[in-house]
């Protein structure tokens, strides 16, 4: 059965039209102001570079300290994502199935940890370098790597929680009739029926740890621990911005992020759709 | 089963990944340091331990300095400092510098100052404004040195006159916290190639710089290029107050509720000078619009004449975008024939300067270096390593050895002529709550976004808020 939703009207392709530009004239303008001078670019915004000189791009590669910076990025990735999948997965579950605690109680623990998604992360900021600086983490990766992992729970946590509750109960019954131990049902049963909500969530982390720019300019002093989300500031200065280098930096910087997400999006998509029809 | 394989295996995978990892990072921060030095040319603790001149008694002693930079290989107004670091080194092979970018980012290094300050983490030396150092005088984090060099005659007589006072301006009286090191000339940047084309003279006079003006217009050039979103780029205009007669007392009765902005002549008459400016057309029609980097360009591009400014960004103007050195002139601004002050006037000031954090009284051996190396900073020599860097020093130099810019010798004049000098733009003159709008107001008047009248009413509501 078809239904309205296949054959959408001009009004919606409009829209949908409308909002596509809207999104992509940003990242276009970002490319055009890449390929122009910082003169032409005070002197003619708004235009189409006249020609197309890749000479920031060389210049920004050149002047930005790109491997170390990656380097310190996939280091801060390859530590914290899979502890955040890992804890994050194991307390969802606690919450949705462990049958120790009451409903109510239940419901207030996934409360507790939505709460975090509500406290604005900057607040944080002065706490959490003050912490960093009594235990000595501070200027290492280590001090954004512990603290990215607690961000990120309330989020990981809410999603899995969503997806754990859309399994079927009868599923794990007949596993535990079968003889399961609880880490089979963890790892047998659990584990491979989220595994898109994971992979949504693991895309989603590792955006935000490649992205994750307000932690690491609080934490990071110096200049061999910088990430690379900090590369674009690279070209601010005291009393001038090097918007053409600037623009070339962030169109390097969103480029694996683009590939990552083109790559995965039917994971985003299944994911984040998954657990909103309880079955 | 295959699952139970597949997870298993997965698991495996994750934990070798960590593993690697865990040794990556051990070895990385040992690669990130010779990344750095690499970068730096900065002997750092493995090279003055292994230099041959080290005396094998001398404790090894390291200090941490934090640069305003990105990184050391292409820098903006902070090089001198690594280079004075390298010599003293040279000179001291016991002592290792530390020498840790923050950022060139207002924003970024401003945050990671106050970071420092409020866990008492501020380096050795911390190159800084003045705005800060009241603060952290009275929280401690950083060092009172009047007793360490205030008394050493030698060291203070190295200081431009009222150097060391400016700086310290906020602090309680008889402390010394900064130790100042760069000198600021607030003043006006002129097209001279522009300014030949028509035949007119660089204006000295306010009459002469609105018949600039004129000419200016006429010939569809713009005449002072202006920035309106940042609004502290109004470097030429402070000077406006000053040679209006406002003094210090006369900031003092405004703060007390005496004197109301409206009342206050020397005020009134300089925004109404900014307001006939802008009314005559001076400006770009978006100065509202645009940025200090905009406006900027529209200057170095030739497409307006003038662009008030101030030395510090003249000396900072990084290598490949300073051709404007070549053919512009420089001067202190228009004087006033209405103006209340005997002869012509300008504006020195002192902000940036060398703090000292209270981490380096740990050790005194640690704290004998750091003043050592604040003395030889001082010092003739260090005075020539920052001169050669092209930046207007606090210090007593002989200029006439050093190959300048016409612009660097005009700026460079700006600090030896004899006028009459107010060393303090007028808003430092006000308390943190009371000059919060003043760049604000004043752009906004040049920008004709506010009339003189909102302008006063902006700035008496911030007075009267604290009433």
């Amino acid at each position: 059965m078809q239904n309205k939703f296949d054959h959408p009207g001009i009004v919606s392709r409009i829209l949908v039209l409308f909002i596509v530009i809207l999104t992509i004239i940003p990242v276009l303008w970002l490319v055009f102001l890449s390929f122009k001078s910082n003169t032409e670019i005070m002197l003619e915004p708004l235009t189409i570079p006249k020609i197309l000189d890749w000479a920031n791009y060389k210049y920004a590669l050149e002047r930005i300290p790109f491997l170390n910076m990656l380097k310190n990025t996939m280091f801060q990735i390859v530590i914290a994502l899979p502890l955040e999948l890992a804890f994050s997965f194991l307390a969802a579950f606690a919450i949705s199935r462990n049958r120790a605690i009451t409903r109510k109680l239940r419901g207030k623990l996934r409360t507790f940890f939505v709460c975090g998604l509500i406290i604005p992360s900057s607040v944080m900021l002065y706490p959490i370098f003050y912490i960093m600086t009594k235990i000595h983490l501070i200027n290492t990766s280590w001090s954004v790597i512990l603290v990215q992992i607690g961000w990120a729970m309330p989020l990981s946590i809410m999603n899995l929680v969503n997806a754990i509750d859309a399994i079927p109960d009868s599923l794990e019954e007949a596993a535990i009739l079968d003889g399961s131990s609880i880490w089979d049902l963890l790892f047998q049963v659990y584990l491979p029926l989220i595994k898109p909500a994971i992979a949504t969530l693991a895309i989603i982390l590792f955006l935000g740890l490649w992205n994750n720019f307000l932690l690491c300019k609080t934490l990071l002093i110096g200049v061999e621990t910088r990430t690379i989300s900090m590369a674009a500031v690279y070209f601010k200065g005291e009393f001038s911005v090097d918007y053409a280098m600037m623009a070339a930096a962030s169109v390097i910087l969103i480029g694996p992020q683009l590939a990552v997400y083109c790559a995965m999006q039917k994971y985003i998509i299944s994911g984040s759709v998954a657990g909103a029809v309880k079955g | 089963m295959k699952k139970t394989k597949a997870s298993r295996f997965l698991a495996m995978l994750l934990a070798l990944l960590m593993i690697l990892s865990l040794a990556a990072c051990t070895s990385g921060v040992k690669q990130n340091e010779n990344v750095s030095a690499a970068e730096s040319d900065v002997k750092e603790a493995e090279a003055s331990a292994s230099a041959p001149a080290a005396d094998q008694n001398e404790k090894q002693v390291e200090f941490e300095i934090w640069l305003t930079e990105n990184d050391l290989t292409n820098m903006q107004g902070m090089g001198w400092i690594v280079e004075a670091a390298n010599a003293y080194m040279e000179k001291n092979p016991n002592v290792s510098i530390k020498l840790t970018c923050i950022s060139q980012d207002p924003g970024t290094y401003g945050e990671k100052w106050k970071l420092g300050a409020s866990t008492n983490t501020l380096p050795d030396i911390l190159p800084t404004t003045f705005g800060y150092l009241k603060d952290w005088a009275e929280a401690g984090v950083i060092v009172n040195l009047a007793d360490d060099l205030g008394k050493d005659a030698s060291f203070m007589e190295r200081f431009n006159p009222g150097a060391i006072e400016c700086v310290n301006s906020f602090c309680p009286e008889g402390t010394i916290y900064g130790i100042p090191y760069k000198a600021e000339t607030f003043g006006w940047l002129y097209n001279k190639n522009l300014f030949e084309q028509y035949e007119l003279e660089i204006p000295e006079t306010w009459e002469e710089l609105l018949h600039c003006v004129e000419v200016f217009k006429e010939n569809r050039i713009i005449p002072i290029a202006q920035a309106g979103i940042d609004a502290w780029a109004v470097w030429g205009y402070h000077p406006f107050f000053t040679r209006y007669g406002l003094t210090y007392e006369m900031a003092q009765q405004i703060q007390n509720g005496e004197l109301r902005y409206e009342d206050c002549e020397p005020i009134v008459k300089a925004f109404e000078r900014m307001d006939e400016l802008a009314k005559a057309g001076a400006f770009n029609e978006d100065a509202y619009a645009i940025s200090h980097a905009q406006a900027m360009a529209l200057y170095t591009e030739g497409k307006a004449a003038m662009y008030s400014t101030y030395s510090g960004i003249v000396a900072d103007t990084p290598d490949g975008e300073d051709t404007f050195k070549e053919w512009s002139a420089y001067n202190r601004g228009p004087e006033f024939a209405d103006g209340a002050l005997d002869g012509p006037s300008g504006l020195r000031n002192y902000s940036w300067n060398l703090a000292v954090g209270s981490v380096a009284k740990s050790d005194p051996d640690r704290y004998a270096a750091v003043l050592d190396f604040l003395r030889f900073c001082a010092s003739e020599e260090g005075t020539a390593i920052q001169v050669s860097f092209g930046q207007p020093v606090a210090t007593k130099f002989d200029y006439s050895n050093v190959a300048l810019s016409p612009l660097e010798k005009d700026i460079q004049a700006s600090f030896t002529e004899d006028y009459i000098s107010s060393l303090y733009a007028f808003s430092v003159w006000f308390g943190a709550p009371y000059r919060k709008n003043y760049c604000a107001v004043m752009t906004g008047v040049l920008t004709q976004q506010i009339t003189v009248e909102e302008a006063l009413a902006t700035l008496q509501a911030d007075a009267d808020a604290q009433h």
